[in-house]
């Protein structure tokens, strides 16, 4: 089983991408976190497999988790979610140690797709 | 000159030689004038130019605030649009997002009527996104320009032209231009302002297939550039109105697009410093004007 932890701020997302990752056998969503803060936590208490992270987030931004989880040393996939577009900042998530990078709109169609591609890659 | 009880008289003495018939020294006269009211009026005046100056510090200090607050108002406002255009677009990418994959799946179960419901809401989360993205792009032409280097327009032209190949062809039109001069400009910017510009050009052609030209040509300090077309023509009544943001002339079933184009190239045109402005006649095609400084940099 492929655990997930979805970090967005808003429960309408999450709720809708828990939707679609429910409909597969193999993926389900462990934990969810609404700030960077939060995600940090909870990357501490618990292992999981792919991280689907919002790059705006409150209190910590993704770009900030990823930081941070890079000094930490933690080697935990990361698929960054965006309102901003791949130019803006798919390469700039990439550099920062992201492993794949999706926008919201793609979100819905491509989420499973997405997970399974990073996990390949590891 | 101090008085008996000690208090200063302010005098001015004059003094002249008295000479005898051969030019020799006799004596001397001399008179005191009291000069009290021209050192009073001298003072009052000193005073009053003192308080003058006062004033225009004051003034130049309380402009110099303001001026301030305006920018740093102007600039929260930019800041402004294109937070909220940004942030109006990420629940517009969720929605069309969970749409598209509603449409994906069930499509074909639903009846024609429930399809057709579904194409009006995709239509509209579409052109609202159109509409945002637009707005963001706007709303970027002032905050976050790139600094002025020379730009050789007629590279950007043709980057321009083949960025809009597709239309081009489809519409059979003959873009042309003369020798084109290199400015001190943001090139992303100046692109998107040729684009924009021959964009509507083909866009509201008439019976013929469209014919463009660009000239440029050097006038004073700045650089006068037209854009010609053979199109419908716009009716100078409205030869302002099309520059206001989301002001269309005609319904998008007519002519597509969200009708802030030419908002765009005049807010890139007074970014750079010129002026932008249309002379048409309907029917009659419509010619572009914009000018760019000569020697400009990025304020």
């Amino acid at each position: 089983m492929i655990k997930i932890l979805i970090a967005d701020d808003h429960e309408l997302l999450r709720n809708g991408l828990k939707m679609i990752l429910s409909e597969t056998e193999d993926i389900f969503v462990a934990a969810e976190a609404t700030n960077g803060e939060e995600v940090l936590a909870k990357l501490k208490a618990d292992n999981f497999d792919v991280v689907v992270l919002d790059i705006s987030l409150p209190k910590k931004s993704g770009i900030e988790v990823l930081r941070e989880l890079k000094a930490q040393g933690k080697e935990i996939p990361v698929l960054i979610l965006s309102a901003y577009s791949v130019e803006e900042c798919g390469e700039r998530s990439i550099k920062e140690g992201a492993d794949g990078f999706l926008s919201k709109e793609d979100a819905p169609e491509k989420l499973i797709d997405a997970i399974r591609k990073i996990l390949q890659k590891k | 000159m101090i008085r008996k009880d000690g208090t200063i008289l302010p005098v001015l003495l004059s003094a002249s030689a008295i000479k005898d018939n051969n030019g020799n020294y006799v004596m001397s006269r001399s008179t005191l004038y009291d000069i009290t009211k021209r050192k009073q009026t001298e003072e009052e005046l000193r005073k009053y130019r003192e308080h003058l100056e006062y004033l225009v510090e004051q003034r130049t200090a309380e402009l110099k605030k303001m001026t301030d607050e305006l920018t740093r108002s102007n600039k929260d406002l930019k800041e402004f649009a294109y937070v909220v255009s940004h942030d109006l677009s990420e629940p517009l990418q969720v929605i069309k997002g969970f749409l598209a994959l509603f449409e994906k799946r069930y499509k074909d179960k639903l009846d024609e009527k429930a399809n057709e419901l579904i194409r009006f809401t995709v239509d509209g989360a579409k052109r609202m996104q159109e509409l945002i993205k637009d707005l963001l792009e706007y709303s970027q032409v002032g905050t976050r320009g790139k600094e002025f280097k020379p730009a050789d327009c007629s590279l950007i032209l043709n980057k321009a032209i083949s960025d809009l190949k597709v239309s081009i062809e489809e519409s059979g039109a003959a873009v042309t231009h003369d020798g084109l001069p290199t400015v001190m400009a943001d090139a992303i910017q100046l692109s998107s302002l040729f684009q924009n510009l021959i964009g509507n050009a083909i866009k509201f052609h008439g019976s013929e297939a469209p014919r463009i030209h660009i000239s440029a040509q050097r006038k004073g300090d700045e650089w006068l550039f037209s854009v010609s077309d053979n199109g419908i023509g716009i009716d100078p009544e409205f030869a302002d109105k099309i520059f206001d943001v989301f002001q269309r002339l005609h319904s998008t079933e007519e002519y597509p697009g969200t009708g802030i184009g030419l908002a765009i190239c005049k807010k890139i045109v007074e970014h750079h410093g010129g002026r932008i402005w249309v002379e048409s006649e309907p029917g009659k095609g419509a010619t572009f004007y914009f000018t760019i400084p000569k020697d400009r940099q990025k304020p």
